[in-house]
């Protein structure tokens, strides 16, 4: 049976591509595509941590012009009065462009309402958080003159457990599994940025998804994620939070990272 | 000297295109799912670049990135919805039936089908690139080949043994051309 089975559906699978047209270059199309790709891959390690990098999947969409600098959509920030940050419009990212106009619109939502309470249950230090606009995962707090890039998403977990959870002596960054309400295990990442500067994150799961919480430096002033594991963890073990989280978890407003 | 992308890549695109086809159903999705692995492997293209197989890794990207693309629902990607309306010239129920039975198996069990009977990759292959044990993939091969049998009927194709006990294909060998 095997044998003559295969051998006819790998007839009919030959017969079905054979009146494909084979015109089409999408070589220069892809090239383009990639380039960008790889720009925004850049722009998201440059604003995180040698830890996040060495994880090699805290590569979150902070788009950023550059070292030093943060970018910011200001059209997404109506209220804030004028300050040192320099701005500059944020380029969307991939994922938010892949996104329907209704995909947007659940998004949006979504942030408003995590902006709100990370606001409410982040440390002061972190200022006034409030949601990037035009990107999939992305918040800036702002105190002072000072922007923290900041990274959340809850999304449809993919396959596999994800980074180990250890300490890691020659790159500084530490590991630490804590648990959360409800029996919730979680790894609290530490570590220096390229800079020195120092990024804190939070990974769990939580029914089908995967939730990540990171708050990076302001490169620019040199100042380090103001918020320690403590202070983390009290922040993802809020209600509200958790709430938050239950809800994205029921009806995704994300796909698995792309 | 590392290889060159984008001449691999006009050397690999028609063959990563059919499979993409055979996968998604319809020309255009498979065009779209084509150009983003492309341009997956662009953007990692020093490592890419360097495995044993690019052909295998090339086809691990584009299996990945469909099974992601049918789980995200973003696109519409809904597996053969629409099927290539131009007729093949011979047997086109057949070829619109076959497709249409492709289209109902689960996503995973398709990219298991399309790999192995349109790219010939091996079970261990096939196991490595979709995350689980070569016995899962001959079972759930043989059973999608069980399916597709169902759908396509009982013809003598499938069970025809010729006057010298040959099997009789009457949809392959010397109609192919």
């Amino acid at each position: 049976m095997g044998e003559r089975d295969a051998a006819f559906v790998r007839g009919e699978l030959a017969r079905a591509v054979r009146e494909l047209p084979g015109s089409y270059d999408l070589v220069p199309g892809a090239v383009a595509r990639g380039r960008r790709r790889r720009a925004r891959g850049r722009a998201g390690m440059a604003a995180g941590a040698v830890g996040l990098v060495a994880l090699g999947w805290f590569a979150a969409p902070v788009v950023l012009p550059g070292r030093g600098t943060v970018a910011v959509d200001s059209s997404a920030f109506p209220s804030a009065s004028p300050s040192a940050v320099p701005e500059s419009s944020v380029e969307p990212d991939a994922e938010y462009l892949a996104m329907t106009d209704a995909e947007r619109q659940r998004l949006a939502v979504f942030k408003a309402q995590a902006a709100r309470i990370l606001d409410a249950e982040l440390p002061a230090g972190i200022g006034r958080l409030t949601a990037d606009g035009r990107t999939a995962a992305t918040y800036t707090g702002r105190a002072g003159d000072r922007a923290f890039p900041v990274v959340f998403y809850v999304r449809p977990r993919e396959e596999g457990t994800g980074p180990p959870c250890r300490d890691s002596p020659e790159t500084g960054l530490t590991c630490e599994r804590l648990t959360l309400p409800g029996g919730i295990g979680a790894k609290f990442f530490g570590g220096p940025d390229p800079d020195g500067l120092t990024v804190r994150a939070v990974e769990f799961r939580y029914g089908r998804s995967e939730v990540r919480l990171a708050l990076n430096p302001d490169v620019a002033a040199k100042a380090p994620a103001p918020v320690t594991v403590a202070q983390l963890r009290a922040a993802v073990s809020a209600p509200a939070f958790l709430d938050l989280v239950r809800g994205a978890d029921a009806e995704p407003v994300m796909t698995e990272w792309p | 000297m590392g290889l060159d992308f984008e001449e691999y890549a006009r050397g690999a695109q028609r063959r990563l295109y059919r499979t993409a086809y055979l996968l998604c159903g319809d020309p255009e999705n498979a065009r779209d799912l084509t150009q983003s692995t492309l341009a997956r492997l662009f953007q990692y293209w020093h490592r890419a670049s360097r495995a044993d197989n690019v052909d295998a890794y090339a086809c691990t990207v584009l299996t990945r990135l469909y099974l992601t693309e049918r789980r995200r629902g973003l696109r519409t990607l809904l597996a053969h919805r629409r099927i290539d309306p131009a007729p093949a010239p011979e047997r086109p129920e057949l070829r619109v039936t076959l497709l249409a039975a492709l289209a109902g198996l689960p996503p995973r069990a398709r990219a298991m089908v399309v790999l192995r009977y349109w790219d010939d990759l091996s079970v261990e292959t096939v196991a490595g690139l979709l995350g689980c044990s070569a016995s899962t993939v001959k079972s759930q091969c043989s059973r999608a080949l069980g399916r597709l049998r169902e759908q396509l009927g009982e013809g003598d194709s499938w069970s025809g043994r010729g006057a010298a006990g040959q099997p009789r294909n009457r949809c392959g060998g010397r109609a192919e051309g």
